[in-house]
């Protein structure tokens, strides 16, 4: 038997907050307990202890720390019990928690965990009571039942005693607070009432748990259990009717409606079964209560006077579909079994009407139990005796086969069946007979695909080498097959990929289907897994091989293409352009694909152009080599429009393929020095682009395609640069006014929207710039140059009719090229001055016309302000600006970025008082509302979003680097002593972050790595590569000298893979740590990503929920810097169905279906050859 | 003793004087040509045997060269419990070969010997999985090897022997039946000998001596299929090795090598591949490549328990590490069920311990 503690543990969940804890370190400190807590999330309980030992021995953890420690190990304890296998080892890490959690209450019997600590010792005796109870109930202990009884009753007794206990400290401390509070006024006291409001609660419901258990310790039936069970049902109730606005409160309810069931007062029970379930809401704790309530309400249906098994199977059903990830927790498992009981029953009524409706409930039965009997618990017996059972009832057809010829047989039968009823089924959904019949068909379905599963699973088990060669690669492919039905997408890929590999050469086509179908299943799995791209590159490279296999083996079939688009597609996504475009251009002219593949082989070598720039060292490519994918780029694009343009009539709309391949052309044209062309290519018919991007009403552009507000500002950008080149001033506005027209309809933030615009464009006119310098182009550099300067120059001398946007715009593009030439301080001060004086006349006219600007964009000016101030150097202006903003926006995230940036520029700059500002750029300044680095970071790290938003993590890595760089510099100035200590703590925030933050990209690593070597080298140590990834730090003794030869960050268990140091960061690393991934000339890629990607998941504007501590938000009063970095989602690749039937492929002159842009997957068309029907048919 | 090794131990001693004398009417398939010689088995040795046919001059059939011998009146549960063996379940072989010997009628000694060294094997692969069976297990075979040294399993079981004694760690004992299988006239005997020999140089922690003892062992391999078989064993491990020394790019190379070149059908060659893979990859952080590796072991090699057994442990672990929990429970489930005394199911017991 496993001990378990008892489910209803689980409900305690939503009130047992992660930390309760001294939460957040003190600023500059090392985060002790949020690196137990993470180590915790990843499930190493070993090493947390063995962080906790050595935080205890070291004599400068501060006290309030090592006070805890002992509580703690508790919690680790508890949380490694419940993943403990044998009931021994589970038993003995309760019994060390307990210890544990005894130390810590007697050491501090005041602390303010240690009425928690209490719950938590209640509820261990209590989840060992339940054992005693349910060794009561094994048949094998009858002659013992009583002594078992016996024992739970006085282990339920003590619980009580200690839950007491804890509810009188959690009562105590609740009515310390005051009656009335200001939720707006004391925001923290308000929070810290409510937290111990929840915790009285819990160990209210505690006690009433223990009453509902020790009537569990009498005979069901006896008096004792009966008016047991009568005191918890009243217990709940009262609960429920003073707290029945809480969780807590609907939890107590819940569990007096099974107080009710056991007393066989069903309708009561249901009542309030239904009750909670109609309850609003289903996130989180809610979600959890609702799922154990409908367990409960399954039982009630299932029960012989309800006799209700249509609905409970139904209802189980739903919460499965919903909620498949959870069908595995001690509830999910609890509702799988009483859908398996509905099924049986269902059966046993059926019999006597329609043997087939019977025999296809108990097989669902059967299935639903045969998955159940996998997992230890309560129900793997119950499960087992029914699997027998139903054996009986299906008959000797049913029988277990023997031999691989019958297991074979049988599961091709079941296959060739699942594959009839596929097209009855797809035949019923187009007559859209009834949707009864078609469940019907459904769940036939689903049971011949089980069946097939289990007949091939057994029957490769029993191959022996007697048996045929060919009818084993058969029963492995058609088991992929299945299993790729089923979502097994791996499982799919190994058998496939084993056959094509293993295949006898003359058995036909087996091995080409089978390494399609592989590659079929990696993309599916790719497309499945919701994690960000850059935590996908293993499955990018399982795609890859797979394809490598088919061009490799069978380079002259159709499913090679489909490979090389695949190929392209995903080495697209990985930031390989070079690559993906020689794939797309590897498919020949006789493919239907043809023209889309050449235009995506031409953008894909335009990225390779543009992401040149970027690459330093080896990595960067000759200008040669620039030019000659420039030259290729082109050349496939010039292919893709001509094939394009030849398949389609003069008139009409241009499809989006062709509108984009010609977007794509005038993008790198421009940067050529061919302006003219571009803007004939754009504007000029037939096929016109901007015709194609026109909408009638600006403000009802749809989110995806050409006429998307992105694209077609994207459009718009490339030809208002187009004009800048060719220096025509007039259509210059005019298309600015358009563009600014298209961004200012997109809704409520419009305006916002139009401030970025102009923030983007300067970016993007810098990065070309930049770009140019970066490959040794100074002709066009010197060229571009001069054009932006002369176009703005005369822009300024316009003074008349210049609006928020111009004046923006010119700020912006000053300030771009004022970066631009830093090198030279005074070209690049004149441009900063001339860009302050744009944003200074907006701020100016603004003060005249409260209509020029909203004040949110004056915000944006000021930071934008304050950025040009910085640049200047001339900090104290900037602080002072920045004062203004933060007193407006004192949450923002991007604001705070900017206010550290100011100190730590300051502290680097060599003026008076550096390591003030220095210190004040990691600590902050209160008194104008800084967080300082080390703040941010705290704050991001414990906000909500940071689990679900990659947004939040990569802000927080930018954060804690720049926190350690200030830190380092500030170190640098202090006696040895001090300076030891600052380097110490660096050293421990960069190898704790590096343990924690397992996900960390190697360019994020890589930055880590090499400030975390000259901080070692700083500190006098032996210089090591940062530990990573599962290697966890052992902290050195602090009395070990700076000048050993030890490493400070030793590592306990090598088992990562530790990279040598990348180039070292700018020694002056300011803050842009900004990678916008795919924007290349003009934003083109992400042009084309923003048209084809899904709707994003991830909004920047996430604010924290109230009862967040310190709440963060990304309101982005624009011009911050770059704040937040996006990362790129990736679109999915569309995935190649395998169907049991032929799908024609798609042949003649037919446009593609859409565009290769950036990083949008063209789709392998064709789909895995349907197999050929087991049994020769 | 257990009671199956006691029965064995007896049935041993009882037989060992009427071996010398084999006769009856068997079928015999060669491994090198999947060619069947139907006959009477006579003139046994520790190398080869004859098949005695009807007419014309009897066939001669080296010890290493035998797939599979269908003895005339042998219980049908022998059948069954050589395909059990096959199929990685060595306790119901076990059973079936110990109910084989009860139930056969008359068997002559060729048969009661065959049984008896069948039921040592089964014995000897049961203990290496679990050591509390490994002293038993060696008895067993040492008792089967005195009573029947002239047998053509003997080599067989010298090797089997060697790798009971390696699991013991009793490497003294391994290094003396491994020079006794090199003493064997076949190549790819001598082969696994020396094969054997680079285990024991990992289990002594002597790791660039094993290198080098695999690496020559893959040198000298001929092209028989047997010696290309023992090649792939070689390379396997020295992929061992490279993998405890930290040096996962070079192991990953040499095991890409075994599954895709090796050969398909020596299933614990390729499960144990995949096993290294899986760790190599794992130790590299690449963790979805190190589940598809493993998971290679779950689906097509799974009767190979040993393997199975591990590959189902770190699956429990990584498929929780790439954000795919319920498959981690399923495959600890299936580890629990299927494995409930093996060594890997222990390790799963609890996170701290």
């Amino acid at each position: 038997m496993t001990f378990r503690l008892s489910g209803y543990l689980v409900l305690l969940a939503w009130l047992v907050p992660l930390a309760m804890f001294p939460a957040a370190p003190a600023r500059g400190e090392e985060p002790y307990l949020e690196f137990v807590q993470g180590l915790r999330d990843q499930q190493y309980y070993d090493y947390a202890l063995i962080y906790l030992d050595q935080i205890g021995a070291r004599s400068n953890v501060p006290a309030e720390i090592k006070q805890v420690i002992p509580y703690q190990k508790a919690m680790i304890l508890l949380d490694g019990s419940k993943r403990a296998r044998t009931p021994e080892k589970q038993t003995e890490q309760l019994v060390q928690a307990l210890g544990f959690l005894e130390q810590f209450v007697k050491n501090s019997p005041n602390h303010a965990s240690a009425a928690d600590a209490n719950s938590d010792r209640a509820q261990i005796l209590l989840g060992m009571g339940q054992v005693e109870i349910l060794q009561s109930r094994s048949p094998a202990n009858q002659g013992a039942k009583r002594e078992f009884q016996g024992k739970a009753r006085d282990l339920i007794a003590k619980a009580r005693q200690v839950f007491q206990t804890a509810f009188n400290q959690h009562e105590a401390a609740y009515k310390k607070f005051p009656v009335s509070i200001d939720e707006q006024k004391d925001r923290q006291l308000f929070a810290s009432r409510a937290q111990s409001e929840v915790n009285m609660i819990t160990a209210m419901l505690n006690l009433a748990m223990c009453t509902y258990h020790e009537a569990q310790t009498h005979d069901t039936g006896s008096t004792d259990f009966k008016q047991l069970l009568s005191k918890a049902a009243d217990e709940f109730e009262k609960m429920h009717q003073r707290y029945r606005s809480q969780v807590g409160g609907l939890y107590a309810r819940a569990w007096q409606g099974k107080c009710f069931e056991e007393q066989n007062d069903l309708q009561k029970a249901m009542g309030i079964y239904n009750e909670l379930l109609d309850h609003p809401g289903n996130e989180g704790p809610l979600a959890r209560l609702k799922a154990q309530t409908l367990y409960f309400k399954l039982i009630c249906l299932n029960s012989k006077d309800r006799n209700d098994n249509q609905l409970a199977a139904d209802l189980a059903d739903e919460w499965l579909k919903k909620h498949q990830s959870e069908s595995r927790t001690e509830t999910g498992i609890g509702i799988q079994w009483e859908q398996a009981k509905a099924f049986e029953v269902l059966g046993d009524k059926a019999a006597r009407e329609s043997k087939a409706d019977a025999e296809r409930a108990w097989r669902q039965a059967r299935t639903i139990a045969t998955q159940i009997v996998r997992f230890p618990g309560e129900f793997k017996d119950a499960s087992q005796s029914m699997i027998q059972r139903l054996q009986v009832k299906l008959g000797g057809k049913e029988q277990t086969p023997k031999d691989f010829d019958t297991a074979f047989g049988l599961g091709g039968q079941a296959f060739r069946s699942a594959i009839e009823l596929r097209k009855v089924i797809d035949g019923v959904k187009k007559s859209r007979d009834s949707a009864e019949e078609l469940a019907k068909f459904e769940q036939d379905w689903k049971n011949e695909i089980n069946d097939a599963a289990r007949n091939f699973e057994l029957a490769l088990a029993l191959a022996t080498k007697r048996d045929s060669a060919k009818n084993i690669s058969e029963a492995r492919l058609w088991y992929a097959y299945v299993n790729y039905w089923q979502n097994k997408n791996y499982e799919a890929a190994v058998l496939a990929q084993y056959v094509a590999r293993t295949a006898d050469k003359d058995n036909g086509s087996v091995a080409l289907d089978a390494a399609f179908m592989a590659m079929a299943a990696f993309v599916k799995a790719y497309n499945e897994n919701k994690a960000p791209i850059d935590q996908k590159a293993e499955d990018i490279r399982m795609i890859i091989r797979a394809c490598n296999m088919i061009t490799d083996r069978w380079p002259a079939s159709d499913k090679a293409n489909d490979a090389r688009m695949t190929l392209g597609s995903i080495y697209s996504g990985a930031k390989k352009p070079a690559e993906a475009a020689e794939w797309f251009g590897k498919v020949p002219e006789s493919d239907p694909r043809y023209a889309e593949a050449q235009a995506s082989a031409g953008q894909a070598y335009m990225n390779a152009y543009s992401n040149a720039g970027r690459l330093t060292g080896a990595d960067k490519p000759s200008v040669e080599q620039l030019n000659e994918w420039l030259k290729l780029a082109q050349q496939h694009l010039r292919t893709g429009i001509a094939k394009l343009t030849a398949s389609l009539p003069t008139e009409g709309v241009a499809p989006p393929e062709l509108v984009n391949a010609k977007f794509l052309l005038a993008t790198i044209i421009i940067t050529q020095g061919q302006e003219t062309e571009a803007i004939k290519l754009l504007l000029d018919d037939p096929h016109s682009v901007i015709k194609a991007i026109t909408v009638a009403d600006e403000a009802a552009r749809p989110e995806k395609g050409v006429t998307s507000r992105k694209f077609a500002s994207g459009v718009y950008k490339v030809l208002l640069r187009a004009y800048i080149g060719t220096n025509n001033l007039d259509k210059g506005r005019e298309t600015m006014k358009t563009l600014e027209a298209i961004t200012a309809s997109g809704g409520s933030d419009g305006l916002a929207d139009v401030t970025q615009l102009y923030v983007d464009l300067g970016k993007m006119l810098k990065e070309e710039l930049d770009r140019l310098k970066n490959n040794g182009e100074i002709e066009r550099f010197d060229k571009l140059m001069t054009a932006f300067e002369t176009f703005l120059n005369e822009m300024v001398s316009r003074k008349e009719g210049h609006s928020f946007g111009s004046l923006s715009w010119i700020g912006e593009t000053y300030f771009a090229l004022g970066e631009t030439v830093s090198s030279d301080a005074a070209k690049s001060t004149a441009f900063y001055d001339k860009a302050g004086t744009a944003f200074g006349d907006v701020l100016t006219k603004a003060a005249a016309d409260q209509n020029f600007a909203t004040p949110e964009q004056l915000l944006g000016v000021k930071v934008r302000q304050v950025r040009v101030l910085r640049f200047k150097k001339e900090f104290e202006p900037a602080e002072t600006l920045m004062g203004e903003v933060l007193k407006a926006r004192p949450n923002d995230i991007k604001v705070q970025f900017a206010a550290c940036e100011v100190y730590q520029d300051w502290g680097a700059s060599g003026q008076a008082d550096s390591a003030k500002k220095l210190l004040a750029a990691f600590r902050g300044n209160r008194s104008l509302g800084v967080w300082g680095w080390g703040e941010i970071a705290a704050k991001l790290r414990k906000s909500k979003a940071f689990k679900t938003d990659p947004t939040y993590v990569e802000t927080y890595l930018d954060a804690i680097f720049n926190g350690t760089v200030a830190r380092q510099r500030y170190a640098r100035d202090l006696p040895v002593k001090e300076r030891q200590k600052e380097l110490e703590r660096c050293l421990t925030e960069l190898t704790t972050t590096a343990s924690v933050m397992r996900e960390m990209s190697d360019e994020r690593y890589a930055k880590f790595n090499a400030i975390y070597r000259e901080v070692l080298q700083e500190a006098g140590k032996p210089v090591a590569d940062l530990p990573r990834s599962l290697n966890v730090p052992v902290v050195a003794p602090e009395e070990e000298a700076p000048d050993e030869k030890k490493p400070v960050a030793a590592v306990v268990e090598k088992k990562g893979n530790q990279k040598a140091a990348e180039p070292k960061p700018e020694p002056n690393a300011m803050v842009t740590i900004v990678v916008l991934v795919g924007i290349c000339v003009f934003g083109v890629g992400g042009v084309g990503w923003v048209m084809f990607r899904p709707k994003p998941k991830l909004q920047l504007a996430a604010s924290a929920s109230k009862d967040e501590a310190g709440p963060v938000t990304f309101l982005g009063v624009g011009g911050g810097g770059d704040r937040p970095a996006t990362g790129f989602d990736a679109s999915p690749i569309a995935t190649p169905k395998p169907r049991p039937a032929s799908v024609p492929a798609a042949t003649g002159a037919k446009p593609a279906s859409r565009p290769g842009a950036a990083g949008a997957a063209p789709a392998p068309k064709s789909r895995p050859k349907p197999p050929a029907a087991p049994g020769g048919e | 003793m257990t009671r199956p090794f006691a029965l064995l131990a007896f049935t041993v001693v009882v037989t060992a004087a009427h071996v010398s004398s084999l006769l009856a009417a068997d079928t015999v398939t060669r491994k090198s040509d999947g060619k069947r010689f139907l006959g009477t088995i006579t003139d046994m040795s520790r190398t080869e045997f004859k098949v005695k046919k009807q007419a014309g001059e009897p066939d001669v059939i080296q010890a290493n060269d035998v797939t599979s011998i269908d003895w005339e009146g042998a219980p049908p549960e022998l059948r069954l419990g050589v395909t059990d063996e096959n199929g990685g379940k060595y306790e119901l072989a076990f059973q079936r070969y110990e109910k084989s010997k009860k139930d056969a009628k008359n068997p002559n000694d060729a048969l009661k010997t065959e049984l008896d060294y069948l039921m040592a094997r089964a014995a000897a692969r049961i203990a290496l999985t679990d050591p509390d069976k490994l002293a038993t297990a060696i008895t067993g075979l040492q008792a089967v090897q005195k009573a029947f040294p002239q047998y053509f399993r003997y080599y067989e079981s010298v090797s089997l022997l060697g790798q009971l004694q390696i699991a013991k760690g009793d490497f003294a004992a391994a290094r003396t039946s491994f020079d006794l299988l090199a003493k064997a006239p076949w190549n790819d005997y001598k082969l696994a000998a020396q094969i054997a020999t680079g285990t024991i140089l990992i289990a002594e922690n002597k790791l660039d001596e094993a290198v080098k003892e695999f690496e020559a062992a893959a040198a000298s391999a001929g092209d028989s299929p047997a010696d290309q078989t023992r090649k792939y064993e070689a390379m396997l491990g020295q992929a061992r090795a490279l993998v405890i020394q930290a040096k996962h790019e070079e192991a990953l190379k040499i095991l890409e090598t075994v599954t895709d070149k090796g050969p398909v059908e020596e299933s614990a060659l390729q499960a144990e591949a995949y096993v290294l893979q899986g760790d190599a990859l794992q130790a590299l952080g690449r963790m979805k490549e190190a589940a598809l590796a493993y998971l290679h072991v779950d689906i097509l090699f799974s009767r190979e328990s040993t393997f199975h057994a591990a590959a189902l442990f770190h699956l429990s672990k990584i498929w929780r590490l790439v954000q795919l929990k319920e498959r981690g429970d399923e495959a600890e489930a299936k580890l629990v069920q299927n494995y409930p005394n093996s060594p890997w199911r222990k390790k799963l017991a609890a996170p701290a311990e």
